[in-house]
C-alpha cells in the first residue's frame, strides 16, 4: 500500500469512526427524548438556609416614568452575585409601584432584552389593550407604552411578564413587581403602616451551583410547575426582619411559577387575615395557616405583641394536600426577630369593608371550564423551548389559540364561571384577566371556601377533585382578555383560553 | 486569537522549510477527559438545613469529569535523535459536568478553545525495531471560542465568566510507530493542566477559583517524507 492510499483509506476511517463515535451520543439524545415524560416532576425539596440576610423592601414609584425589561444582577445569596432578569438595574424585583385609587398610570417599558416581553398588570380592571394581554408586546429594542386610569378598591395588585412562549422563563428570572392602591375606606382603618407594613413577595428559585438562575424544565416539570430549591422572600434567599413587639401588616404575594405554600408560623401561633386579591375582607378572619397558590395574595396582621425580646419565628410552609408534586415537605421562609419593644395602638376592627356579594340569581349564563388535565396530547402549541410534548394542558379540551374567541361575553353582564377539576390530579390557580371575581363555593376536594375566598379575587386555587364556582359582573372595557391557569409553565403548555367582551 | 494562529502556522512553516530532514508535520485527534478544579467551595452559604440532603434535591459545587474531544496540526522538528522540539496548535474542548445537581439533569459547561501547545520532546528507542519512545513537556495557551452552560432542554452562553486566555502546561508519554517512508502514526497519553484562574466576571465575583484539567490520548500521523527528498 502506498502512502497516499493509506492516508485516503485512513482519512475515511478517521470520518467513519467520528461518525460512529457520535452514535452514542445522538443515541443517548434519543433516550432523553424518548425519557422525557419521565424527567423531573417530583418534590423538589427546599434548601433551608442561615437567615442571616435583612430583608429588603422593594423601592417604590408612583406609576409615571419608565420600567426596563433587562439583563441584570443581583444578590439573591449573601455577598454573590446572580445575573437576574429586572424593570431595574441592580434588582430582580421590579419596584413597587403605589398609588391612590383614581390615580393614572403612564408607565413606558423598554424592552432591553433579546425576546419579546409585556407587562400584564394582574388583577387591575383596566382597558384590554392595557391589561398585557399574551399577543400585545413590546419586540426586542422597542417600548410600549402603559397608559390607563386605576379605578378600583385599594389592595395588593402585582405586576409580571406575560408574552406567550416566554411568560415562565421571564417571571422565573424576576420580571414581576408589586402594584399597591391605597383608598380612603382602607386609610380610616389605620392599619399598620409605613416600616411596619411589609410586602412579602414569596417565590422559589433554582440555582445552579455558580450562582446562575436555572429555568431549565423537564418534561415532568410542564406537568407539576417549575419549582427551585431556594426560596426567596423579596427577591433574597433565607432574610430575616427585626420586628417591634407590635401587629404588623403582612402582605403577601405568592409569585411563584408553579409553587403553592401553606402558609403558617413555626410556633402555630394564629393570624388575622384581612384582605385577599381584590383587597379588604368584610371582617378579619383569624386562622394559623393559609394556603396560597401562584398568583394569589393575602393581607395578614400579625401580633408581636406578645413575644419577649429574642423571640425568634419563621414564617414557614407546612405540609399540605395536592396532589404528589406539593406539600409534601414543610420548610421556613423566612424568620421574624422580636427585637424592640413599642407601644401600639392598634386594635383590629371587627369590621373591615363591605362586599356587596353578586346574587347568584343575576347571573345571565353559566361557564364551564373543565380543567382536569386532559392527559398526554401531542398538540402543536409553540412555546416552551426544548419540550417535545406540547399542549398537555387544556381548558375544555383546547389549548391557547391567539387566533381563536374561546368565550365572547357582554359588558356589564353577570355570568357564573365554573373551574371544575373534579377528576384531575394536578392543582390550577385559575387567574380571570381584567376581573375582580367572588367564589360562590367549593366541591369536591377541601369541600369549602378559606377565608381570603369571602372578599374579591382574581385568581382561584382548584385543587385536584375540586369544583370552584365564580362569579362576576364584566365591566365596560370591551376586548380580548384571558384566562389561564396561573402554574406559568401549565399556561405555557397552553392551559389558557381567550374571551372577548362585546 | 487570529496572531496566534498565524504565528503557529509561521512557526511550522518556517521550522518546515529551513529544518527540512529533520522535521514533521501533521494532524492529530483526541479523546479527553476534562474537568474543572474547584479551589474553593463556591456553594458555600448555600443552604445547610434540614432540605440539604433531600431527595431530588443535592447541590454540590464538585464538577465532574467529561469527554471533550480536540484536533490539531503538529510539527516536530529535532535537534538530534534525541531532542527536539514540537509546536502544536489546534481546537480542543474543555469543561465538566455538575457531579450532582437535581436527580433528573446534570448540566455541564462547555469550552471550546484554541490551543497553542509548544515545548520539548525528548525520543529514545522503543522496544521494536524503528519505533520509538516519546515524551513531550510544553506550555500551552488556550483561547476562549466560546462557552456554554449546557442542559437537557438547551444551553446558556456563559463566555463572559470565564477568561478569555488561560495557560496550562502539558506531558504527554508515547510512541512513535513507524509508518510510510518517513510518516509516523504517533500516540500520546497526555495531561494538560492549566496554572491560571480560569473564571470571570460575576463567578469570579462570586468567589469561584477553578483550574481546567485534561487528561486524554491523542493518536496523530506525521509525514516526514516530502521534506526529507528535498
Amino acid at each position: 500500500m502506498e502512502r497516499r492510499d493509506f492516508l485516503r483509506f485512513s482519512g475515511m476511517g478517521a470520518a467513519y469512526a467520528l461518525l460512529a463515535g457520535s452514535a452514542p451520543f445522538l443515541l443517548s439524545s434519543c433516550r432523553k427524548d424518548s425519557m422525557m415524560m419521565d424527567m423531573g416532576g417530583g418534590p423538589i425539596n427546599v434548601i433551608e438556609g442561615a437567615f442571616d440576610v435583612s430583608l429588603p423592601i422593594p423601592s417604590v414609584v408612583n406609576g409615571q416614568g419608565s420600567l426596563t425589561a433587562q439583563n441584570t444582577t443581583h444578590s439573591i445569596f449573601k455577598g454573590k452575585s446572580s445575573k437576574v432578569l429586572g424593570y431595574q438595574s441592580g434588582s430582580i424585583l421590579g419596584p413597587t409601584i403605589l398609588l391612590n385609587s383614581g390615580s393614572s398610570v403612564n408607565l413606558n417599558l423598554q424592552n432591553s432584552l433579546s425576546e419579546p416581553t409585556n407587562i400584564h398588570w394582574h388583577g387591575l380592571i383596566i382597558p384590554a389593550n392595557m391589561d398585557g394581554h399574551p399577543e400585545d408586546i413590546a419586540q426586542p429594542g422597542s417600548s410600549f407604552n402603559y397608559n390607563f386610569s386605576v379605578n378600583q378598591r385599594a389592595g395588593m395588585y402585582w405586576y409580571h411578564t406575560h408574552p406567550h412562549g416566554f411568560t415562565a422563563k421571564q417571571a422565573f428570572k424576576g420580571l414581576a413587581g408589586i402594584f399597591v392602591i391605597n383608598d380612603a375606606e382602607e386609610q380610616a382603618l389605620n392599619l399598620p403602616s409605613g416600616a411596619f407594613e411589609i410586602p412579602l413577595v414569596i417565590q422559589d428559585k433554582r440555582i445552579f451551583p455558580d450562582y446562575a438562575l436555572d429555568y431549565s424544565p423537564q418534561m415532568g416539570e410542564v406537568m407539576t410547575g417549575y419549582m427551585g430549591q431556594y426560596i426567596t422572600v423579596n427577591g433574597v434567599y433565607s432574610p430575616y426582619l427585626n420586628v417591634n413587639k407590635r401587629n404588623y401588616r403582612i402582605r403577601v404575594l405568592n409569585g411563584s411559577n408553579g409553587r403553592i405554600y401553606n402558609i403558617a408560623l413555626s410556633n402555630n401561633a394564629s393570624f388575622a387575615v384581612i384582605g385577599s386579591d381584590g383587597g379588604l375582607l368584610a371582617s378579619p378572619q383569624t386562622i394559623s395557616s393559609l394556603i396560597l397558590g401562584p398568583g394569589e395574595r393575602a393581607d395578614l396582621i400579625v401580633d408581636f405583641s406578645s413575644y419577649s425580646l429574642g423571640t425568634e419565628l419563621f414564617l414557614i410552609s407546612k405540609t399540605f394536600s395536592a396532589g404528589e408534586a406539593q406539600g409534601t415537605q414543610e420548610f421556613k421562609m423566612m424568620k421574624f426577630t422580636v427585637s424592640q419593644n413599642d407601644t401600639d395602638t392598634f386594635s383590629l376592627p371587627g369590621t373591615l369593608s363591605v362586599i356587596n356579594l353578586i346574587p347568584e340569581s343575576s347571573a345571565t349564563k353559566t361557564r364551564m371550564f373543565s380543567i382536569s388535565n386532559a392527559g398526554m396530547g401531542m398538540g402543536g402549541h409553540g412555546g416552551m423551548s426544548g419540550m417535545n410534548m406540547k399542549g398537555m394542558h387544556k381548558i375544555n379540551d383546547k389549548t391557547y389559540d391567539a387566533s381563536r374567541i374561546d368565550e365572547t361575553v357582554q359588558a356589564g353582564a353577570t355570568e357564573i364561571w365554573v373551574f371544575d377539576n373534579s377528576t384531575g390530579d394536578e392543582p390550577h390557580p385559575m387567574h380571570i384577566h381584567g376581573m375582580q371575581f367572588q367564589i360562590l363555593d367549593r366541591t369536591g376536594g377541601r369541600n369549602t371556601l378559606i377565608p381570603t375566598e369571602n372578599g374579591w379575587k382574581d385568581t382561584v386555587m382548584v385543587m385536584p377533585g375540586e369544583k370552584v364556582r365564580t362569579i362576576m359582573t364584566f365591566h365596560q372595557n370591551k376586548g380580548k382578555y384571558v384566562v389561564h391557569c396561573h402554574n406559568l409553565e401549565h399556561a405555557e403548555d397552553g392551559m389558557m383560553l381567550q374571551f372577548e367582551v362585546v | 486569537m487570529k496572531k496566534i494562529i498565524l504565528s503557529a502556522l509561521c512557526v511550522l512553516f518556517v521550522t518546515g522549510t529551513f529544518a527540512q530532514s529533520k522535521f514533521r508535520m501533521g494532524v492529530a485527534y483526541n479523546i479527553s477527559a476534562s474537568t474543572i478544579l474547584s479551589m474553593n467551595n463556591n456553594m458555600s452559604g448555600m443552604g445547610s438545613g434540614s432540605g440539604s440532603m433531600m431527595s431530588n434535591t443535592r447541590m454540590n459545587a464538585d464538577i465532574g469529569w467529561k469527554l471533550s474531544p480536540g484536533a490539531s496540526l503538529r510539527g516536530e522538528y529535532f535537534f538530534n535523535d534525541t531532542w527536539g522540539m514540537y509546536l502544536q496548535t489546534g481546537y480542543q474542548q474543555r469543561g465538566g459536568i455538575y457531579k450532582e445537581y437535581m436527580d433528573d439533569y446534570k448540566p455541564r459547561y462547555r469550552l471550546n478553545y484554541w490551543d497553542v501547545n509548544l515545548g520539548a520532546q525528548f525520543k529514545t528507542k522503543g522496544i521494536m525495531k524503528g519505533h520509538q519512545f516519546l515524551t513531550n513537556l510544553g506550555l500551552t495557551q488556550h483561547t476562549l471560542l466560546s462557552a456554554d452552560r449546557v442542559y437537557d432542554t438547551g444551553s446558556d452562553n456563559i463566555i463572559n465568566e470565564f477568561n478569555s486566555n488561560d495557560i496550562g502546561i502539558y506531558l504527554g508519554i508515547g510512541g512513535n510507530i513507524p509508518m510510510f517512508e518517513k510518516d509516523i502514526f504517533q500516540v500520546l497519553l497526555f495531561g494538560n493542566y492549566s496554572v491560571t484562574q480560569m473564571y470571570s466576571g460575576n463567578f469570579e465575583m462570586n468567589g469561584m477559583m477553578g483550574k481546567n484539567i485534561l487528561f486524554g490520548i491523542q493518536l496523530g500521523y506525521l509525514i516526514g517524507k516530502s521534506v526529507n527528498k528535498e
